[in-house]
């Protein structure tokens, strides 16, 4: 696969790592979770096919108002080889720092690989326990940890990535294994604690009510005594619905 | 009861005045009773129709429309006529700004320049504490709120990284007020990122600091300030006056676009100089303003550092009109836009200015932001509000104007509130916008309590009081009240994340 298959790019994004961010919306996912807000990403087909040289060019012209480029999706490293490719390019002949946003679920041949050209992960782990993750996403978690621990201990892991889903995965017990497991991975990084949101989803989770700024502060105040203060990033917005 | 009388009656009656504020506008009204200066009759055609105007300055100008002292003069020497010595410390020199402000005319009454605050004032920061000193920056910055009380007082901060700058930045995040108008001067080589972030942070909360280019403007101009709205003008000068040329008017005049071309928009421009250079005649040899005037005879002020600008607005309704495109988002509107600057700026270039020395006897272009009375028309060259494309194209399309308006422009972009808690990617954008040759920045947060009107801010209590018939503190926030409603402003784009 030499072409990279984009659903989406957005020039400048606020949300996706340091800086401002280019932000390339792969196509394919290999998760299927219940609350996706993307799902037009998971199938193979809606997506436009780039040439890497076509998808740098693009990039080049918005060089200098961007810190770098994050690629997102679906999943990102799906489209692995080209990404490595453009990524390889990028830091060649720029200064753009290059960061993706994985659900994590992918192996090590090909982690290792990006490993080289990427500066930052942003991983999704969507709960700690085997069987809520399975619940979430059809799949289990332990490729998911081995590569948060891969871009540890690489000393790339940027954020990590949460997302609160009511009656899901915040109880008492999620946090405090969530907690754990951070402070277990001794990590320098970002705990993106992302309210959970009912708008645009189509799975089964649809029915599930969003997150209310309340239960949100609640919660963040419960990461703070469990000593996760200093590393937790709120996300300040919340759906009117 | 004559017609005057009545109008005069209506001031001194109005209830949504205060006092200094009736006074503002019967003096307005006693200029007037003098004839408007000698123009010819093409160029008082265009005056009647309103193609041509010159913002109410008034039939008889008795000061400059503009003015910016040097204030580091005023510190270096003190003052005879204000029987001010130089300042020893901290506290006289904020006194001494504070005295000077409220000797400094201007077409507002108030004035428009407060200098360069953070040079200024660092180095008397020596020996006092930095409690202390964000007390008296704080305190110096309430006076200018509640005395001055005017949006068109500007102060500016930079290019460096100073004590002074950072706490006027934070005391602004503190305070949220409409007054004064700050801007940064923004240098890649010398402004350090900290710098830049605590100003985007502050512009996140506030809507201010502006962002300019130094080296552009410093480079076309010398050594500017910016004042009022956002217009570039050299220190110790100032701008005699300001006409505007409305290019949508202009338009529905014309035969067609060539003839617009070809015809009209010299014909206008002319008339826009001769307008200005008799303004500028009266000004300086009738009411011997700089014959007389203390900043003039203490060198604070030097007529040879003065200009006059001739303005333009409504750029994107004539594009809009003459082309199939919208301004903004059509690649080729946006050509016709840039064609038609780049018309005006050759034409005016050819006419003399009459004491004009300041800007090498030529009067100079800027992109006018609009008053409270232009409905129809967008300000200067700006995209408008509602039609904004995405940021970075927004970008593309107006940058290309910026060098052409040696006394200002700015172009408004919007943020949605995902950026607050990333201050460094609005950092990013200006330095990559500053990198492609934008002249002015400038950034508005859609939650802001204070509304960015053209180039100055309101309190949205100002817009609540005006509605309702109550006095506003500031004349700024009447005016910007009306304008709120005439041009739409709470509309202007927000682009939404993920959108």
């Amino acid at each position: 696969m030499n072409n990279l298959h984009i659903n989406k790019i957005v020039d400048f994004s606020y949300v996706d790592g340091p800086g401002n961010r280019l932000v390339l919306f792969l196509q394919g996912c290999n998760f299927n979770c219940q609350y996706c807000h993307n799902p037009e990403t998971i199938p193979e087909r809606k997506a436009k096919s780039y040439t890497v040289e076509e998808t740098f060019n693009y990039i080049i012209k918005r060089k200098d108002y961007i810190a770098g480029v994050t690629a997102s999706g679906g999943e990102c490293t799906l489209q692995w080889e080209p990404l490595m490719k453009l990524f390889a390019k990028l830091k060649e002949q720029t200064q753009l720092t290059t960061f993706i946003d994985t659900n994590g679920n992918v192996c090590d041949k090909k982690m290792d690989a990006l490993l080289g050209y990427t500066d930052g992960f942003m991983i999704d782990l969507k709960a700690v326990n085997y069987d809520t993750h399975k619940r979430i996403t059809g799949k289990g978690n332990e490729q998911v940890i081995k590569t948060i621990k891969k871009a540890v201990k690489h000393n790339k892991l940027y954020e990590l990535r949460y997302v609160l889903i009511p009656e899901i995965n915040d109880s008492k017990n999620d946090l405090k294994d969530l907690a754990n497991f951070i402070k277990y991975l001794n990590a320098e990084t970002y705990l993106m604690l992302i309210p959970y949101r009912n708008q645009g989803v189509v799975g089964e989770f649809k029915s599930l009510p969003s997150m209310t700024e309340d239960q949100y502060n609640r919660i963040l105040k419960t990461m703070y005594s469990l000593g996760l203060e200093k590393i937790i990033k709120k996300r300040n917005f919340f759906c009117k619905n | 009861m004559g017609k005057n009388q009545k109008k005069i009656l209506s001031i001194i009656s109005d209830e949504t005045l205060t006092v200094a504020q009736k006074k503002h506008f019967l003096s307005i009204e006693g200029e007037n009773m003098l004839p408007y200066v000698n123009v010819s009759a093409e160029t008082r055609r265009f005056y009647e129709q309103g193609i041509l105007c010159d913002l109410y300055e008034g039939n008889a100008p008795y000061r400059p429309r503009y003015v910016l002292p040097d204030y580091q003069k005023l510190l270096e020497n003190g003052s005879e006529f204000l029987g001010l010595k130089p300042p020893q410390d901290f506290f006289e020199a904020i006194q001494t700004l504070l005295i000077a402000y409220n000797h400094v005319p201007s077409i507002t009454g108030k004035p428009v320049y407060l200098g360069n605050v953070d040079t200024l004032l660092q180095p008397f920061t020596g020996g006092v504490s930095e409690c202390e000193l964000y007390k008296q920056i704080k305190w110096f910055l309430i006076n200018i709120d509640r005395v001055l009380a005017d949006g068109f007082c500007h102060l500016n901060i930079g290019p460096y990284d100073t004590l002074v700058g950072r706490m006027i930045l934070k005391a602004e995040r503190e305070l949220k007020q409409p007054v004064p108008n700050i801007s940064l001067k923004y240098c890649a080589k010398s402004t350090e990122d900290a710098f830049l972030e605590e100003a985007a942070k502050t512009a996140l909360i506030t809507g201010k600091p502006h962002f300019h280019n130094h080296n552009l403007i410093k480079e076309q101009l010398g050594d500017y300030g910016v004042v009022s709205c956002y217009n570039n003008l050299l220190i110790g000068g100032g701008s005699h006056t300001l006409v505007r040329i409305n290019l949508l008017k202009l338009a529905k005049e014309a035969d067609g676009l060539e003839d617009y071309k070809e015809n009209l928009l010299p014909l206008a421009v002319n008339s826009a100089a001769e307008l200005a250079n008799k303004r500028n005649e009266f000004l300086v040899e009738e009411s011997k303003f700089f014959d007389s005037d203390f900043l003039a005879q203490e060198g604070l002020i030097d007529l040879d550092k003065f200009s006059s600008m001739i303005g333009i607005f409504g750029l994107a309704e004539v594009a809009n009109m003459f082309s199939s495109g919208k301004y903004g988002k059509d690649e080729e509107t946006n050509k016709l836009g840039l064609e038609l600057v780049k018309l005006i700026y050759d034409k005016l270039t050819e006419i003399e200015g009459k004491y004009c020395k300041g800007t090498a006897n030529k009067l100079t272009l800027h992109a006018q932001s609009g008053i409270s009375e232009d409905i129809e028309e967008t300000p200067g060259t700006r995209v408008p509000i509602g039609d904004e494309p995405d940021l970075y194209q927004h970008l593309c399309a107006v940058i290309p104007m910026h060098k052409y308006f040696n006394s200002g422009i700015s172009d408004i972009f919007i943020f949605d509130q995902t950026v607050k808690d990333n201050p460094k990617a609005m950092c990013d954008i200006i330095k990559g916008a500053m990198k492609q040759g934008i002249r002015t920045f400038t950034a508005n947060q859609k939650d802001s309590d204070l509304i960015r009107v053209t180039g100055y801010l309101i309190k949205k209590s100002d817009l609540e009081n005006f509605n309702s018939s109550k006095k506003n503190l500031q004349l700024s926030g009447n005016l910007g009240a009306e304008a709120v409603v005439n041009q739409r402003i709470l509309n202007r784009k927000v682009r939404k994340l993920n959108e």
